[in-house]
């Protein structure tokens, strides 16, 4: 009984406890974004039957128990689960909105942002989850394969192209924007993982508010800041990329054996002579040897033995081992935002760390990144601040294996070894001859020998760059859709590099030795001995002033205008120093003086030879000045119809006063054309369809002319008076290089958002772009660089998304396309009075009208002479092998256009999947429409050697071979021409298109599986990118994109938790 | 109201925005009276033109050596082709148009810069030496590519254009070459009195010793003798030594070293780079060597025997492989002499030939002045003296065009190459160059006939 009252007790407690721990759970559902309430979302406790709907204000109510877990649902929200929640009465939950394809995207300009669906012009928004899809350390490279009209160029002078190269001689880099303010900085400063969003700007009307520097597209960054209504948010990232040695093997080059031989037979014929009597040229290894049997006979056999060793040994495989290694990268970055009392902040600390695959290089950076929005009074005022600092790191000890080429050769001997078998590290032949050497350590000088393994411990250079933005900007609304804005941005980079050679190094010692005099066995050294250290200082300062107004108002019912107008002055200024010191001491910071004065010191290893001492001393200054006023507006009607327009003044220090006060605006104007919006429009395939076009200029700067008469001092006359050389002729006419941009755009959706896209078609007209002509030189002058030039570009950009299942397993596809068809139109200098050759041997683009800029041009083939291997090109309809007549016959007409250098159709498939928590892509891309020139052998004088090419392999050897090769026969006699006419023919010209498994990417995440007890949302991924080539059209295993083993594998696993 | 003031205020406020910030500070706007010394001590402005010395007479070349001369304009130079540069823009007009352009800018600029206490005697020297700069490349275009002067007709004769101003885009036009000569004399005497009397350091800027040199040269193309004579007058004046080429050395290869040639140099020029000029295969005329009598030095100075028969030109002043084609102290003796002669002062004529021919004389072989009494003879033997002491030096081609003008002196030129024999008549047209062909293009130039 006594027992029956205490269990009784026990449950009667134990109820009553379970009773108290229930609990009506109170609290309002917002927009993470917006902070707007959230109706209508579902509150649910998960595995019971209590379900509440949150009303027009956010509000819900729901009982709940310990140890529950609510399930928050919202139209188009992400599903949020809340573990237990139980013990808070009034909480706010977040939602954050689902990022489908048509949820309004906002787009930026870096002056203002708007909604894309109100946009006319071309605009490519990028979010955070598809920049953070791949890694990297440098957010450009996540642009790769994901922008429509974006390429990563192999060719040419700029890294990035939007929709093509509208100039010829001027800058062609894309405007980078980042938080509203141009950038000229490293972009490897910037940590990607700061970054939110980035939208890509391509025509008219959306690049022209930059004016004069949207020529080349504009690329505008938006770094994360705190949420206004967000609560606090921790985040943590953390990743590990791990790189492929590069593929050493990928140039083909002449096995030892072959190489071997051809040295013999170079040797026999006396071809190593000269350098042998110079007394000190260097020789290669089997050269020396050979010259070790020819001065003593009795040694042959054994030179024989040692000479067929060597023909096993293969230098890749000792630099693959020596000088590389698996790359690692690490990246971590930390994050806290939130909002507290009308201040949102963001906080970040970043840190990477590469070890890259060359051992002794290497990179680190620490990034740190603060930002504030405050609302002192109220909404009405505004004031944001950010600092941003990135320190950066970069070593650069190991000049890889042109590290290991001999002086006078640009080719690496195949037989070199770097290390003996127990891994000591081996001396290479370099400058001098060994016996030279010997002779001179004998001397007393310093120790001649090159190891190339010992030069990459000994090395010291390295690169500090400090880069400090700071801004600051006030926002005021004055009236109800009017407000005043002025920013300020200041920028500080300082850089400096160190180079420091020290004495164990063999630039040290040999420069120390080469000014060595030995007079009677006393030595003087005018070069002292120590170290040698090369310091270059860079400092670069900006400042940005902005003012703007900002108008927004309703105009009845439907009409809407907005509009922008504002005023902008920028000031940066570079300043580089660079000099060195000699016998440099790094223990004591202590360095000699040395006489630069003397430029007749003689030179140890060729007496007649006299030389100054290297001078490294240098300094520049640059200052870029510009003065801009813009206005952008835009109407829209019913949101049905949207006229935009815009226009900007530049000034600018590299133009003249009547360039400056003639001030032609660029401008645009666009028209979009909601059509699904319309009565009449009750289309259920295409339910959303927008039509759009704009028309306008965008500029370019050229840094490179200006309208002043500019001379520079360019020498000493006889009397040592320095004399000056006029640069630039007087050109008061010079104004900015302009883009006519024409876009037409259509986007639309079907099938319930199933399938959706952009299509767009343009076209760009370089307009008085910098080009040389010529002038009666009765002026004074030949050539005149001035705004002479014109290029089109036609082209189309397209991406299409289908959502090809929805349910539990969603699969996602993403298609990009992009065409684009360049051309000089204008170009007034002549063809170079070589005609053809010049065009078809420059090794730099030479713009031809009818052509685009960067084009192969090529001799007309005609395949190999039966009798003896002759190469064999056209004079008229003739096959000929008179090279010095066919290099004259050939003129613009008959030489033959071989194609673009780069790609003009290319795009990527990127197919998604997820399932649950799971989700996983891949992206293949494509190039096409691009040629390259496969590398030929040259026999020069040395049959091929210095070439180093495994073709040699391939020649012409016997009557028959020119039906299976298109390699020459050697010749028997050194012919120059011959070797340029098969090289620069069409022999060697292959497509370059090729298909690849670019990337992959998977990720789990753990989100919903743990709850929100230690982390809200944790994310593993995985990811591996330069994966394989799937398909090229060569059959000579060039990968033509890739072609130097510079893009390997890497394979990345990486961590992201948010708290 | 308050609203919009403080937004005009916050709108137009500036930056320290300085649209006259050099871009690059490496680059020198030519604003200040230094910079445009240094664009005149450029040593493009000492260059001087050489198609016409291989035009000329003092080369024999052979045909493997025509053939071996590096560029098309100095092959077809020789041979009077009819086309001579072959597409090309020659050089010499290049280099001669562009000094003009260089005085040009500097004479433009000079135009901008107040003349104060200070600055007013590098002012003066500045502009003096952009006119004598402009008047010199004109004066050597006309002996290029305009036919001889005559008084007669030179209203008539095509001259050169006359780019007087910095602007690249004006348009020219050729104009007589009397009012060429007009301007380039104008200038000159414009110039003289602005220079300082003699540069004693920097001899490759102009003074007014060089404006005299420059005048009396052009007075005697001119055929105004008693105006040459003045002016070597003055010149011999200012600076009468001559070397003694007992001192030289007979067995170097650059016997003379500019320093040495400082004693009789007045302003110095040097033949742009042409292959012949260093080439052992262009060789001079046996016709040059044989004039030289036995004890003249100027015979071993002068030339380099390279076997096979084939002799160059190893006498340059400038000390160096580059053709030395300025005035000297030595061609005004020569100049006064011949003005002399051709004035009936027969005496004071003998006096300066002879004056030269000893200094010039192997101090080991006895030597004797000349005497004579016949006018021309005098004269034939002065211009003699002229070709000997003047030879390579850039004159015969000018001193061809003015005497052929004389039948008593004519010249025709003569030579084998490819077979075939070429001949340049006393009166030929080919005496004027051809202009080059994008100046006739696009500045509408008159070409010169080549008949």
């Amino acid at each position: 009984m006594k027992k029956t009252i205490v269990y009784i007790f026990i449950l009667s407690v134990l109820c009553v406890s379970m009773a108290g721990a229930q609990q009506v759970l109170r609290g309002r559902v917002l927009d993470i974004d917006t902070g707007s309430p959230v109706a209508r979302a579902t509150v649910t406790v998960k595995g019971t039957a209590q379900t509440s709907l949150s009303d027009a204000d956010g509000r819900f109510s729901v009982p709940v128990s310990a140890r529950d877990t609510v399930v928050f649902h919202g139209v188009r929200y992400d599903t949020l689960y809340l573990y237990a929640p139980f013990g808070r009465e009034d909480i706010v939950v977040r939602l954050t909105p689902q990022r489908t394809a048509l949820q309004e995207v906002v787009v930026s300009t870096g002056y203002q942002t708007l909604p894309k669906e109100r946009a006319t012009g071309s605009f490519v928004q990028l979010d955070n989850d598809l920049l953070n899809r791949s890694v990297s350390t440098n957010i450009t490279d996540r642009l790769r394969d994901i922008v429509p009209g974006l390429s990563f160029n192999t060719y040419g002078n700029s890294a990035l192209s939007i929709r093509g190269q509208s100039t010829i001689f001027g800058n062609a880099e894309p405007l980078i924007v980042i938080d509203n303010f141009p950038y000229e900085g490293e972009l490897v400063d910037i940590n990607p993982n700061d970054v939110e969003s980035i939208t890509v700007l391509k025509d008219a009307a959306a690049a022209s508010i930059w004016g004069s520097r949207a020529g080349n597209g504009v690329i505008v960054i938006t770094t994360r800041k705190g949420r206004a209504g967000s609560p606090l948010n921790i985040g943590f990232n953390a990743g590990t990329t791990v790189v492929n040695k590069p593929d050493l093997y990928v140039r083909q080059t002449l096995p030892a054996s072959d190489y071997i031989d051809i040295e013999r037979r170079l040797f026999e014929e006396g071809y190593y002579d000269a350098a042998k009597n110079s007394g000190y040229r260097p020789l290669s290894p089997v050269v020396e040897l050979l010259y070790g049997g020819q001065a003593d006979p009795g040694r042959i056999p054994e030179i024989d033995r040692e000479i067929e060793r060597m023909k096993t040994y293969d230098v890749r495989k000792d630099a693959d081992r020596y000088l590389y290694r698996k790359g690692v990268f690490q990246q971590y970055a930390l994050t806290v935002n939130g909002d507290v009392k009308n201040n949102n902040y963001y906080a970040s600390v970043g840190y990477d760390n590469n070890r890259e695959s060359l051992i002794g290089n290497g990179y680190d950076r620490v990034t740190v990144n603060l930002k504030n929005t405050f609302r002192p009074f109220g909404e009405r005022l505004q004031v944001t601040t950010g600092v941003y600092f990135s320190n950066n790191n970069e070593i650069r000890n190991n000049p890889g294996m042109t590290g290991l080429s001999m002086s006078g050769s640009s080719s690496v001997i195949p037989y070199l070894r770097l290390a003996d078998d127990n891994g000591r590290p081996l001396s290479t032949v370099r400058d001098y001859s060994r016996e030279f050497i010997a002779g001179a350590m004998d001397e007393g000088l310093l120790d001649w020998n090159y190891f190339p393994l010992q030069e990459i411990q000994a090395a010291d250079n390295r690169l500090v760059r400090n880069n400090l933005r700071m801004d600051a900007s006030l926002r005021y609304l004055i009236a109800d859709g009017l407000a005043l804005s002025a920013s300020y941005q200041h920028t500080e980079v300082g850089s400096e590099r160190n180079n420091h050679r020290s004495r164990d190094t063999y630039y040290a010692r040999d420069l120390i030795n080469r000014f060595t005099q030995v007079d009677g066995g006393e030595i003087k050294r005018p070069v002292p001995l120590g170290g040698i250290l090369d310091v270059s200082v860079l400092r670069s300062l900006g400042r940005t002033f902005r003012s703007q107004l900002d108008f927004s108002r309703q105009f009845g019912q439907k009409g809407e205008v907005s509009a922008i107008a504002g005023f902008e002055t920028r000031f940066s200024r570079t300043d580089s120093k660079d000099f060195r010191y000699y016998g440099y001491e790094a223990e004591y910071a202590r360095n000699a003086y040395v006489d630069y004065v003397t430029d007749d010191f003689p030179l140890y290893h060729d007496s007649q030879r006299r030389s100054s001492i290297p001078n490294n001393d240098d300094m520049d200054r640059f200052t870029d000045v510009f003065r801009s006023y813009y206005v952008n507006a835009s109407y829209s009607y019913d949101r049905k119809y949207i006229l935009s327009a815009s226009a900007r003044l530049d000034q600018s220090n590299l133009f003249g006063v009547r360039a400056n006060q003639k001030g032609v605006p660029l401008w645009s104007a666009g028209l979009a054309w909601n059509i699904s919006r319309e009565g009449f429009y009750g289309s259920d395939i295409l339910p959303y369809l927008k039509l759009r076009g704009s028309y306008g200029y965008n500029g370019n700067v050229n840094k490179s002319v200006t309208a002043f008469t500019t001379a520079a001092v360019s020498g000493y006359n006889m009397y040592q008076l320095p004399y000056a050389t006029i640069i630039n002729p007087p050109n008061p006419e010079l104004r900015w290089e302009r883009v006519q941009i024409i876009n037409l755009g259509l986007d639309f959706s079907a099938m319930d958002n199933r399938v959706s896209g952009t299509l767009e078609i343009y076209s760009k007209r370089g307009l008085d772009l910098i080009g040389d002509s010529p002038l009666p030189p009765s002026s004074g002058i030949v050539l005149f660089t001035g705004n002479t030039a014109d290029t089109k570009i036609r082209g189309l950009d397209a991406n299409l998304s289908t959502r090809n299942t929805t349910g539990p397993l969603k699969w996602n596809t993403d298609l990009l396309a992009t065409v684009v068809k360049e051309r000089v139109t204008g170009y007034e200098k002549e063809a170079p009075a070589t005609g053809g050759l010049g065009y078809i041997q420059s090794p730099y683009a030479l713009p031809l009208p009818g052509r685009p800029l960067y084009a192969l041009y090529s001799y007309s083939w005609a395949g190999l002479d039966p009798e003896n291997g002759d190469p064999m090109g056209y004079i008229g309809e003739e096959t000929s092998t008179d090279y010095t007549g066919i290099f004259a016959d050939t003129d613009l007409d008959n030489m033959v256009y071989s194609g673009p250098l780069r790609p003009t159709f290319f795009g990527s498939v990127r197919n998604s999947f997820s399932y649950g928590n799971l989700t996983a892509s891949f992206n293949i891309t494509y190039r096409s429409g691009y040629y390259f020139r496969a590398p030929g052998i040259a026999y020069s004088n040395d049959y091929g050697l210095s070439s180093n090419s495994a073709a040699y392999a391939e020649r012409w050897q016997s009557p028959g071979d020119e039906t299976r090769t298109h390699v020459p026969s050697v010749p028997a006699q050194p012919d120059g021409n011959r070797d340029m006419f098969y090289i620069y023919s069409t022999a060697l010209i292959n497509r370059g298109d090729n298909i690849r498994l670019q990337d992959f990417r998977i990720d789990y995440r753990f989100g919903g599986l743990m709850g929100n007890k230690w982390f809200r949302n944790m994310n593993v991924y995985l990811y591996g990118n330069n994966i394989v080539l799937l398909w090229k059209s060569n059959d000579l295993g060039i990968d033509p994109d890739n072609s130097y083993a510079d893009l390997p594998f890497t394979f990345s696993a990486g961590l992201k938790l948010d708290f | 109201m308050n609203y919009i003031k403080t937004a005009v205020l916050i709108l137009f406020f500036s930056c320290k925005g300085d649209l006259d910030i050099k871009p690059d500070q490496g680059l020198l706007i030519p604003t200040k009276l230094e910079d445009m010394q240094a664009l005149l001590d450029n040593v493009e402005m000492n260059r001087a033109p050489g198609l016409h010395m291989i035009a000329g007479e003092e080369y024999a070349i052979t045909t493997e050596g025509v053939t071996s001369l590096r560029t098309a304009p100095e092959r077809n130079s020789y041979l009077w082709a009819d086309d001579v540069y072959e597409g090309s823009v020659p050089s010499d007009w290049r280099i001669l148009y562009e000094q003009v352009f260089y005085a040009n800018v500097v004479l433009d600029g000079l135009n901008t810069i107040e003349v104060t206490e200070e600055n007013r005697s590098v002012w003066n020297q500045l502009k003096g030496s952009a006119l004598f700069f402009r008047s010199l490349a004109f004066y050597q275009l006309i002996v290029e590519y305009a036919m001889p002067y005559e008084k007669g007709s030179a209203d008539k004769v095509p001259g050169i254009p006359l780019k007087l101003s910095s602007d690249i885009n004006e348009k020219v036009e050729r104009v007589s070459i009397r009012d060429c000569f007009k301007k380039i004399l104008s200038d000159l005497d414009e110039a003289g009195p602005l220079l300082e009397t003699v540069q004693s350091v920097y001899l490759t800027r102009p003074s007014r010793h060089a404006v005299y040199a420059l005048l009396a040269r052009i007075a005697l193309y001119m055929q105004e003798y008693g105006t040459a004579e003045k002016y070597a007058d003055r010149c011999i004046t200012l600076s009468p030594g001559l070397m003694d080429y007992n001192g030289l050395s007979r067995t170097s290869s650059r016997p003379i070293s500019f320093a040495q040639a400082g004693e009789e140099v007045i302003f110095p020029q040097f033949m742009l780079t042409y292959s012949f000029a260093t080439s052992s295969r262009a060789g001079i005329s046996e016709d040059l060597l044989s004039v030289y009598e036995t004890g003249d030095l100027r015979r071993i100075i002068f030339f380099r025997d390279r076997g096979n028969g084939v002799f160059t030109f190893k006498g340059n002043y400038s000390g160096t492989s580059s053709m030395f084609l300025g005035t000297t102290t030595a061609e005004m003796y020569l100049i006064r002499s011949e003005c002399r002669a051709r004035l009936d002062d027969i005496e004071g004529a003998l006096a300066d030939v002879n004056h030269l021919r000893k200094m010039r004389w192997d101090s080991n072989v006895p030597y004797q002045d000349v005497s004579m009494e016949d006018r021309e003879e005098v004269i034939r033997f002065i211009l003699l003296e002229r070709r000997k002491e003047l030879a390579m030096r850039g004159l015969r081609w000018s001193d061809l065009k003015r005497l052929n003008r004389d039948s008593r002196f004519e010249t025709t030129l003569e030579r084998t190459a490819y077979d075939r024999t070429h001949i340049l008549a006393p009166q030929s047209d080919r005496y004027a160059f051809p202009i080059p062909q994008i100046e006739v293009d696009i500045n509408n130039l008159a070409q010169n006939k080549r008949d």
